[in-house]
């Protein structure tokens, strides 16, 4: 017990604190339906018996009676060996197993066997036996849900790190690919892997990461913010500092970048750091298709990020406050569409706003069927009405739509939800302040963002001249690849050239 | 830092406004196209929209008095922004031209990016009035359009400042329309007399 309850509890070590042996292990799995300990005669000798242990449903039947129930009850040779050797006969391969390790703590035991392996008790042996016959239950690779190809490969990451970790060796097969596995959460123990390639990499990034995540002390990983949150610079930013993909070939080219990837059990994530700007304006297809075409999806990117961003606010400022800047028809047609709306413009701006966004999150939640319903609903039929009743003008309408659409054609999900927030900020500041408010508010998000680092390399990086004196593509386009010689500037590492 | 930086800002825009323009809701605005300048009136028109052209008439000893009785006369907030073509009548002509351009060049909705002409023979009013419900703009436009020159306030003033004399296009009614009559020449910045196209 410790006096303050608010203090971090201390670990405890080991975990288990009770002697290796059935009666313990049975303690601490008292009361659990799903675990199973079964006594099994060694050639069906009942003088010669072992006892073996699972959780079921985490240890996969077919494996445990082929390659342990049925060596233990037909192999002769571990019938007829001598006592003190049998432990060691089944360790060293009598059982058909990939691996069998002996462990002698408790702990070690109890996680073993919610991780899908069996522990087998002989009597005399001061050690345990852990096979590992694993259910390997799990989702099918897939195509990815948020990241489309159009021409590309079309799997996805799953919620199996060890099969997101294969996904990367066949793409990676350079034996230079490291993984090195820390668990995190002292409830989920959730293995989290950290993937870079050695040479690459810059070695101080990898540490960097490797000690961020031994400092996270929290229960489970069970959300991608779990990890998102704790690995950052500046949790405080809405800015996305960390890039994810769902995709294993974009992950494994953030790899050949420099940077450094961490895959998490139950996340279907794979997460690269640093996080710059520039990754969420770039899809995988970038590559894809031929250049030109590339880079004028990524200017017309950047333009969407602009209208998603400033659009609402700059009809504020413009039509409340700046009307001569506006085209004298346009201004007419603006007069004459709000004649009859009760409403202010800044009142109609933000709760249109907020109405998309109210729409987008109902859409969300409701079955696939019905959630086309409702935005079919939401957007045209009452939108539609809300016109024609003259409780919005339709230019509103417009510029709300524009920017809430344009936010959509931003690759990275996490930077438009940034910028929606951000939207909301500049249109007040542009109700209260016009075409000053919004500049003042564009400073203040150019200050944030210039502000921002993610593992020592500056958010806003790819827009400055990158690393003097360091060779370096561009990122910000995309140039013919026999012209992208180098590895994305910021990024720190090692090996800065990445073809002839 | 970032958060005193806001704080200020915030409360600059908020308590800080007297530095700021005023917002204004433009469905209670009146958009006029055309300002005709008389000695003493101001007649303003819109273009048509929905509804015929709103022509109104306003008097004062300057531009800004005069613009001030044109609030007064309407109902909706008045709004020079969007003039496009300024009439001067010929007596306004004659006895100069230089308060007006003055003060159009100071006035932060007029400018001097309006067309400027001079009608000949009548009064801005009278040519202002001549577009009748749908508006003298239309028919201002299509004469520029047509091929007729133009020349902006700015540039007279300009000529007037560099050289002390300037010509201005004409105009004259006849048979109720407004239609080119040469040029009115400007020295100083009084109507010296009218050269024909």
């Amino acid at each position: 017990m410790h006096d303050d309850p608010c203090a971090p509890h201390p670990r405890q070590e080991p975990r288990i604190p009770l002697p290796l042996s059935l009666p313990n292990l049975q303690q601490v799995f008292d009361g659990c339906v799903d675990f199973v300990q079964r006594t099994v005669r060694l050639s069906g000798d009942p003088n010669r018996t072992v006892t073996v242990c699972y959780i079921d449903g985490q240890a996969r039947a077919e494996r445990l009676n082929d390659y342990v129930m049925r060596p233990l009850a037909q192999d002769g040779q571990l019938s007829s060996a001598p006592a003190g050797q049998v432990f060691d006969l089944m360790a060293s391969g009598a059982l058909y197993a990939q691996n069998a390790s002996k462990e002698d703590r408790m702990d070690k035991v109890a996680i073993a066997l919610v991780n899908g392996s069996c522990a087998i008790f002989c009597p005399g042996e001061d050690k345990v036996l852990v096979v590992p016959v694993a259910t390997e239950e799990k989702r099918s690779i897939g195509k990815p849900d948020n990241e489309p190809s159009i021409k590309g490969a079309g799997d996805s990451f799953v919620e199996s790190v060890r099969t997101n970790t294969s996904l990367v060796r066949r793409r990676l097969r350079a034996p230079e690919l490291r993984v090195k596995e820390h668990i995190l959460g002292r409830q989920s123990l959730t293995p989290v892997d950290l993937l870079y390639i050695n040479g690459i990499a810059d070695p101080e990034t990898v540490e960097q990461v490797s000690r961020r995540l031994d400092e996270v002390d929290i229960d489970g990983v069970e959300a991608a913010d779990d990890l998102e949150e704790y690995l950052v610079d500046e949790a405080d930013s809405p800015f996305p500092l960390i890039s994810s993909t769902q995709r294993p070939d974009r992950f494994c080219r953030g790899l050949l970048e420099g940077r450094v990837g961490i895959l998490a059990d139950g996340l279907p994530l794979g997460f690269l750091v640093p996080g710059t700007m520039d990754q969420f304006f770039g899809t995988s297809q970038d590559r894809a298709i031929h250049w030109m075409a590339a880079t004028a999806l990524r200017v017309l990117r950047y333009l969407c990020a602009l209208v998603t961003l400033l659009l609402p606010g700059l009809y504020i400022a413009l039509v409340t406050y700046h009307p001569e800047a506006i085209p004298a028809k346009l201004a007419m047609s603006i007069t004459a569409a709000k004649q009859q709306v009760p409403f202010s413009t800044i009142f109609e701006v933000l709760t249109m706003l907020l109405a998309f966004e109210v729409v987008q999150e109902a859409g969300l939640r409701f079955p696939g069927p019905i959630g086309a319903t409702v935005s079919i609903l939401g957007g045209l039929v009452i939108g539609n009405a809300a016109v024609e009743a003259h409780i919005v003008s339709p230019a509103v309408l417009i510029a709300v739509a524009a920017a809430g659409v344009a936010g959509y054609a931003i690759p990275g999900p996490d930077l438009g939800n940034a910028l929606r927030l951000w939207r909301f900020l500049l249109a007040l500041l542009s109700s209260l302040g016009g075409l000053t408010g919004l500049a003042a508010g564009c400073a203040l998000l150019i200050l944030h963002l210039s502000g921002l680092e993610s593992f020592g390399v500056p958010y806003l990086a790819p827009f400055t001249a990158g690393r003097s004196g360091t060779p370096h593509s561009p990122s910000l386009v995309r140039l013919p690849l026999r012209q992208m010689k180098w590895r994305n500037g910021p990024i720190h590492t090692e090996n800065r050239r990445d073809q002839r | 830092m970032k958060k005193i930086l806001f704080g200020a800002m915030v409360l600059t825009l908020l308590f800080g406004r007297t530095t700021l323009p005023a917002p204004r809701e433009m469905e209670n605005m009146v958009l006029f196209r055309t300002l005709g300048a008389d000695g003493g009136s101001y007649t303003a028109s819109t273009s048509r929209s929905e509804e015929k052209a709103v022509v109104l008439t306003a008097w004062g000893e300057d531009l800004q008095a005069g613009k001030t009785d044109l609030q007064r006369r309407s109902d909706s907030t008045v709004f020079l922004g969007y003039v496009d073509h300024v009439l001067v009548g010929e007596e306004l002509a004659q006895a100069g031209v230089a308060p007006l351009l003055d003060q159009m060049g100071r006035d932060g909705e007029l400018g001097l990016g309006a067309r400027l002409w001079v009608v000949r023979g009548d009064t801005a009013r009278a040519g202002v009035e001549s577009g009748g419900e749908s508006g003298v703009d239309r028919r201002l436009n299509t004469l520029r359009l047509s091929g007729t020159e133009t020349r902006t306030a700015g540039e007279v003033w300009a000529d007037l400042l560099d050289r002390g004399t300037a010509v201005v296009p004409a105009l004259e009614l006849k048979d109720g329309l407004l239609t080119p009559a040469g040029w009115a020449v400007l020295e100083g910045d009084r109507l010296a007399g009218f050269l024909e196209s």
